[in-house]
């Protein structure tokens, strides 16, 4: 790529949010990969949906919002070990992808502005997927 | 604390538990904190599904993974196709004798 392509495609980039350039910067031509690793967890699509309809929520009503939709009693092990997966992967996985910025300190977790491709990817698997993660063929789309 | 001596925490897991979560649980003893309190969440040493698929994608083969994070050494393995072993070693305590007040 020129340097002139480049530049334009950097521009570009910084036009579309942070998030976008955080999620397309990777290393040469693997966006898509990048895209689907950060997707390829039944949990992150539910956070990322669920962020799609609240602009911030707090670690802890994630990890209830979460458990209620598996079940998952909120005193019970699987809790503690859904929250631990939030802390130390989920959330750093997202925000590392940009799909949503965790603050650590505070733990709220927001939303960021997200490519169209992972929009309509997202809507898909509303519809289209149990909490369990498995896809449910008897729906219509 | 009485580890200054630099004995490795041992914690064995069966393989029901996740090796991110045995690990992580061994952090949080190690460190006498609570699991979702720890210095550093374990994805900015590695990316614990990483860990895990290296560990258990064939558990017959001998894999063992080790890594820094915060003042100490973690290696962890999987045993007899049985068992995920975390052991945590302090890295503080090599350079030097530990003190006695």
């Amino acid at each position: 790529m020129s340097d002139a392509e480049s530049d334009g495609e950097n521009v570009e980039q910084n036009q579309r949010g942070a998030s976008q350039a955080a999620l397309l910067c990777s290393d040469g031509g693997s966006d898509l990969n990048r895209f689907f690793e950060a997707l390829a967890d039944n949990r992150r699509r539910r956070i990322l949906i669920h962020l799609q309809q609240n602009d911030t929520v707090s670690l802890q009503d994630l990890a209830g919002v979460l458990a209620d939709q598996e079940g998952i009693d909120h005193q019970s092990e699987a809790f503690k070990r859904l929250q631990v997966d939030l802390v130390h992967l989920h959330l750093p996985k997202l925000a590392d992808y940009g799909l949503l910025a965790f603050d650590e300190r505070t733990n709220i977790v927001s939303s960021e502005s997200l490519p169209t491709a992972v929009e309509q990817i997202l809507g898909l698997v509303a519809d289209l997927e149990d909490t369990d993660g498995s896809i449910d063929s008897n729906k219509e789309s | 604390m009485g580890r200054d001596d630099g004995d490795p925490y041992r914690l064995r897991s069966d393989l029901s538990v996740q090796p991110r979560h045995a690990v992580i649980t061994a952090l949080a003893a190690e460190q006498n904190r609570d699991r979702l309190d720890l210095e550093t969440p374990l994805y900015e040493s590695l990316d614990p599904e990483a860990l895990d698929s290296l560990l258990l994608h064939r558990p017959e083969t001998d894999v063992s993974v080790t890594f820094s994070i915060s003042d100490v050494t973690v290696t962890v393995w999987v045993e007899d196709e049985e068992h995920i072993l975390v052991e945590v070693t302090d890295r503080t305590g090599e350079a030097g004798k530990p003190s006695y007040s």
